[in-house]
C-alpha cells in the first residue's frame, strides 16, 4: 500500500508541476497577447484561478505532508517524535484522520453532486466547475489514506527517508 | 463567545506544539471551533466550500510564479552572476564580502518573493567566499539569515501581495510602498556591518583583492541577461501598466528562455526547479486554504467584533493599540510561521487598526516588516534554520551572531512607524 500510495502522490506531483508550467504559459500568452496584439487569451483567468491554482494546492497536499514540507512548530514536537519515534507519527495521524476523513468524505458529496449537475460557471468562456472541484476530493482522499496508513504502521519519524515513505523519486 | 473561541484557539496552540502542520491545525481547530460556536450544521458547507474558494484565486497566483521565477533563476545559476557583480565591486573593502553579500541580498530580493529561497541561494554561494577569506562563522552565517529578509519587503514580495490579497489592498499600491523600506533595510544592514567589523576586526580579517576596472565590467556584462530582466521587471511593475501576477508570469517564462538559451538549464533542471516551486507555494497555499476555515470560525464567534468593541470603548489612544499590536505580532513571531502569523492576526488587527484611522498600506509595510523579524529569531527564525542547513553550521551559533542585525531591524521598524511617508511617498507619486 505504501508503494501504491507513493506512486500516486508522485503522479498528483507531477500534474501539480504540469499545472504550474501552464499557469505561467498562459498568464504570459494573455499579458503579451494583450499587451503586444491587443489580443487577449480569453478563458485565461477561469483557467488560472479554477484549475492551475486549484490542482497546485490539493494535488500536493499529501505528497508534501508526507515529505515533510508542510510548515510546522518543531519547539516541542522534534523532543516528541525522538522520543516517541512511531507512537508519534501514529499520534498526528490519529488526530488528523477524523477531520480530514470528514474532509474527504464531504468533498467526495460535493463533487460528485457538481458532476451529476455538470456545473459550470458563465464567464468569458463557460468553464465546468466540476472538473476543477474533483482535485479537491481527489488531493482530501489521498491524504486521509496517508493518515490511514500512518495509523496502520508509522514509520519512526526520526529514522525514515524519502524511500520509506513510499516516495519513487 | 469567549469560552468558544478561547478553546478553539487553546486548540490551535496545543496541535502547533504538538507539531501537527500549521494549515492542518487551521482547519482541524476551525472544524472543532465551529462546531463550538454553532453546532455540527454548517461544518459540512464550510469544509466543502471555503478552502476550495480561498485559493481558487487569480491574484493568489503572483505567489507561485515569482516562486517559480526564483527557481529558475537560481536553477541558472544567474543568482551566483548577481554575487560575482557585487563581489567585484565591493570585496576589495574592509567586510567587502558581507557588503557584497548586502548588494547580491538586494538584486536577488528584486527578482525573487520568497526570504527562505534567497537567504538558502545567499548562502551556498557567499559562504565559501566568506571562508576563503577567513570571515567569521557566526558573523557571516548570521549576516547569511538576515540578507533572506530583503526578499519579504523588497518587491515583488509574497508578504506584501498575500496581505493585500487577505485585505483587499491594492496589491500594486503595496509593492511599491516596499521600496523605500527595503532600501533602508539594506542600508541598516551595511551600516550594522561597518559597526560590527570596525569593533572587531576578526569578523572580517581579510579583504578581496581589489578587481580591475575591467575585471568588474566583465562580470555585469556576464550577467546582462538577468539585469536585463531585473530592469525591465522593474520597469514593468513600477510602471503599473501590467499587473504583479502578470509580471511573475513573464519573469518565470523569460527566466526559464533565457536559462535554456544560454545552455544554462536542461530539462532535468527545468523539471526540479518547477516541482520545487510547485511543492513550496503548494505549502504557502494550502495555508491561505485551510485559514478559511478558522476565519469562518472566527466571523461565526464575534470574537472578532467583541474585541474591536472593547478595544475602541477602552478609551486607549490609537498609537498605544498600535504599539500593542506590534508587541504581539514581535512575540507571536518568536513561535509561529509569518503567514500564520499574518492570516490569524489580519482579521482582528486589520479592521481595528484601520477603524482608528491607520492607513492600509502603511499597516501592510509595518505588518511584513514586524514578520521580517520573526525569520531571524529563536525558536521559530526559518531563515536561520536555512542557513545553518546550507553552511552545516550549528543553529545555536546562528542564533547567538544574529542579535545585532535583531537590533537594527528593531530601530528600522521604529523608523517606519514615526515616519509613515517613508512607506507612502512612493506609491502616492507613482499612482497620485
Amino acid at each position: 500500500m505504501r508503494k501504491i500510495l507513493g506512486v500516486v502522490e508522485q503522479g498528483l506531483l507531477a500534474i501539480a508541476t504540469l499545472g504550474l508550467v501552464a499557469m505561467m504559459v498562459s498568464i504570459s500568452i494573455d499579458a503579451l497577447g494583450r499587451y503586444l496584439f491587443n489580443s487577449p487569451f480569453r478563458g485565461n483567468f477561469e483557467l488560472t484561478s479554477l484549475y492551475f491554482m486549484v490542482i497546485l494546492v490539493f494535488a500536493t497536499l499529501s505528497q508534501n505532508y508526507a515529505h515533510g514540507v508542510h510548515v510546522r512548530l518543531d519547539v516541542v514536537s522534534g523532543w516528541l517524535s525522538r522520543r516517541f519515534g512511531k507512537h508519534y507519527t501514529r499520534a498526528i495521524a490519529l488526530i488528523c484522520l477524523p477531520v480530514f476523513g470528514y474532509f474527504a468524505w464531504h468533498t467526495g458529496e460535493e463533487a460528485i453532486d457538481k458532476i451529476i449537475r455538470r456545473e459550470t460557471r458563465m464567464g468569458s468562456i463557460p468553464f465546468p466547475v466540476y472538473l476543477s472541484y474533483i482535485w479537491v476530493a481527489l488531493g482530501a482522499s489521498t491524504l486521509t489514506l496517508r493518515f490511514v496508513l500512518d495509523l496502520i504502521a508509522p514509520l519512526d519519524p526520526n529514522a525514515h527517508d524519502d524511500a520509506d515513505r513510499g516516495a519513487v523519486s | 463567545m469567549i469560552v468558544d473561541a478561547a478553546l478553539g484557539f487553546g486548540l490551535l496552540i496545543v496541535l502547533l506544539l504538538l507539531g501537527v502542520p500549521v494549515a492542518f491545525s487551521m482547519l482541524i481547530a476551525g472544524v472543532a471551533g465551529i462546531w463550538l460556536a454553532v453546532g455540527t450544521g454548517p461544518i459540512a458547507g464550510v469544509l466543502a466550500h471555503a478552502p476550495y474558494e480561498h485559493v481558487a484565486s487569480y491574484t493568489l497566483s503572483s505567489v507561485p510564479l515569482f516562486i517559480l521565477m526564483a527557481e529558475f533563476l537560481s536553477a541558472g545559476r544567474f543568482t551566483s552572476d548577481l554575487f560575482t557583480i557585487s563581489h567585484r565591486w565591493l570585496g576589495h573593502l574592509q567586510g567587502g564580502i558581507s557588503y557584497a553579500t548586502v548588494a547580491g541580498g538586494v538584486l536577488l530580493a528584486a527578482m525573487s518573493g520568497s526570504s527562505t529561497a534567497a537567504a538558502s541561494t545567499m548562502a551556498s554561494v557567499a559562504f565559501p567566499e566568506m571562508r576563503r577569506y577567513n570571515y567569521d562563522p557566526r558573523f557571516s552565517a548570521a549576516l547569511l539569515s538576515i540578507v533572506g529578509t530583503l526578499a519579504i519587503m523588497i518587491p515583488p514580495s509574497i508578504g506584501l501581495i498575500l496581505y493585500g490579497v487577505f485585505t483587499e489592498t491594492s496589491v500594486g499600491r503595496l509593492l511599491l510602498a516596499g521600496f523605500i523600506p527595503g532600501a533602508l533595510t539594506a542600508f541598516g544592514y551595511a551600516f550594522t556591518i561597518w559597526f560590527l567589523v570596525k569593533r572587531n576586526p576578526d569578523y572580517a580579517p581579510q579583504s578581496a583583492q581589489r578587481a580591475s576596472p575591467a575585471d568588474r565590467w566583465q562580470s555585469v556584462w556576464a550577467a546582462w541577461p538577468v539585469i536585463l530582466l531585473l530592469v525591465g521587471m522593474i520597469a514593468a511593475l513600477y510602471s503599473g501598466v501590467i499587473t504583479a501576477t502578470e509580471v511573475g508570469a513573464v519573469g518565470a517564462l523569460a527566466a526559464l528562455l533565457v536559462g535554456v538559451l544560454m545552455g544554462r538549464i536542461g530539462f532535468s533542471g527545468f523539471w526540479a526547479a518547477a516541482t520545487r516551486a510547485a511543492r513550496s507555494s503548494a505549502m504557502i497555499l494550502t495555508i491561505v486554504g485551510f485559514s478559511a476555515v478558522i476565519g469562518v470560525f472566527m466571523a461565526l464567534n464575534g470574537t472578532t467584533n467583541l474585541l474591536l468593541s472593547l478595544i475602541s470603548e477602552s478609551g486607549l489612544p490609537s498609537w498605544a493599540v498600535l504599539i500593542l499590536v506590534l508587541i504581539l505580532l514581535l512575540v507571536l513571531g518568536f513561535f509561529l510561521d509569518q503567514l500564520a502569523i499574518l492570516i490569524l492576526t489580519l482579521p482582528v488587527v486589520f479592521p481595528l487598526l484601520t477603524q482608528l484611522g491607520y492607513d492600509p498600506i502603511w499597516l501592510g509595510v509595518i505588518f511584513v516588516k514586524t514578520a521580517e523579524i520573526g525569520l531571524i529569531t529563536p525558536p521559530m527564525g526559518m531563515n536561520v534554520f536555512v542557513v545553518a542547513g546550507v553552511t552545516r553550521m550549528p543553529v545555536a551559533e546562528v542564533f547567538k551572531g544574529i542579535w545585532p542585525f535583531v537590533v537594527t531591524e528593531l530601530m528600522i521598524l521604529a523608523l517606519l512607524v514615526l515616519a509613515p511617508p517613508l512607506a507612502l511617498w512612493f506609491p502616492t507619486f507613482i499612482y497620485g
